[in-house]
């Protein structure tokens, strides 16, 4: 065995994983070669300082007995599916959920936007001009956003804007009439 | 039948006693653990979770392992997975930062410099790294049952504690003379 080959093997060598001959062959090297004796010597006193440095860093560390608790009445409780994936939000079915709940609130969105477009004409009587119909959605922001005013005026879709007491209400007039 | 007793298998040897193995090795789980994430709350958090996950589980433990040695396994994987969401690299600069320019807490006031300068260090080093010296050099673990536990390689393994004592040198000042064997009480027993 030569130095490098041992050094390849130090960590099995001091493991004691090597088998019989190769034992035996690092045994023989490191008696002849102070160098590789050394390494011997330097990776003991570093596992034994780091275990001690290690050990005492953690040291008085124990479960408290509440979390003790916890866990006993969890594992007599039996396993949670539902409290494993409401735990971590990672889980896949956690994700699946936010999914469909996105699918559904932007569909609900969508609908009511369109709704409320439709449901003046579908009401209106023939022959009757829709003229300054308008709906107002106000949507609060934190910003001091000014408020934004759209009015039919004559045909004519007219922007203004209508600043709040606070400043901080942003809002837009959907006008169907102007649709038909 | 008591979930906590409950064997993975008819016909296994013997039935995990979750409860028992809490008792006889909660505490080691949480240094451990500990030493992994270098918070006191995470640990629990992370030993706590990987009891729960381990009753989830017992059903895929097949005995070819100490019950310590799978739930270890169980642990740093949620070590890992806690690791990835934390952004873990950017917090642990941020609070080996902090560490460094705060006074140290009353609890730690008896503890001795290297220890305290190597748990810092230990922070510093990226997980895969960390993960290596704690369960070469804290849990004793040899080469291969930590291949086996990581489950690389042990080439692998030794070149990843290569770079880490590499790491860990380079964080921690020469004087303290904790990577010398002069600087220890070792007599080389050869």
């Amino acid at each position: 065995m030569n130095c490098e080959k041992f050094q390849n093997t130090l960590h099995e060598y001091l493991d004691q994983d090597l088998d019989t001959g190769a034992m035996a062959a690092a045994n023989r090297h490191i008696s002849l070669c102070p160098a590789c004796r050394s390494a011997v010597a330097r990776e003991r006193a570093l596992a034994q300082a780091l275990h001690h440095s290690l050990s005492e860093a953690a040291e008085g560390l124990s479960m408290p007995m509440g979390a003790r608790q916890g866990i006993i009445s969890a594992l007599h409780a039996g396993p949670s599916p539902a409290a494993s994936w409401l735990r971590d939000p990672a889980a896949p079915a956690f994700r699946g959920l936010a999914a469909a709940a996105a699918v559904l609130l932007t569909a609900g969105l969508f609908l009511a936007l369109e709704g409320s477009r439709l449901r003046p004409a579908k009401r209106a009587l023939p022959g009757k001009q829709l003229n300054h119909t308008s709906y107002t959605w106000t949507v609060d922001v934190s910003t001091g956003a000014p408020r934004h005013v759209f009015e039919l005026r004559g045909g004519t879709v007219v922007d203004s804007i209508a600043e709040d007491d606070d400043g901080a209400h942003a809002g837009f007039v959907a006008d169907p009439g102007a649709q038909n | 039948m008591d979930e906590a007793q409950l064997g993975p298998h008819p016909g296994t040897p013997a039935p995990i006693n979750l409860q028992e193995s809490l008792q006889s090795h909660g505490d080691r789980l949480l240094r451990s653990a500990y030493l992994l994430c270098g918070n006191r709350t995470e640990a629990q958090d992370l030993v706590q979770e990987t009891y729960l996950q381990a009753m989830r589980s017992i059903g895929r433990f097949r005995g070819k392992s100490a019950v310590y040695t799978w739930l270890y396994g169980i642990l740093l994987n949620l070590s890992r997975r806690h690791a990835r969401k934390q952004g873990r690299l950017v917090f642990e600069e941020e609070r080996v930062l902090e560490a460094a320019f705060q006074a140290p807490p009353a609890a730690e006031l008896d503890r001795s410099t290297t220890s305290a300068r190597l748990e810092m260090a230990l922070l510093q080093l990226s997980p895969a790294h960390r993960e290596v010296i704690v369960l070469r050099y804290y849990e004793g673990m040899k080469i291969g049952a930590i291949a086996s536990c990581l489950g690389t390689s042990t080439g692998t393994v030794k070149s990843r504690l290569h770079y880490a004592i590499r790491g860990l040198t380079e964080s921690i000042p020469g004087e303290m003379n904790l990577f010398t064997a002069e600087g220890t009480h070792i007599k080389e027993p050869l």
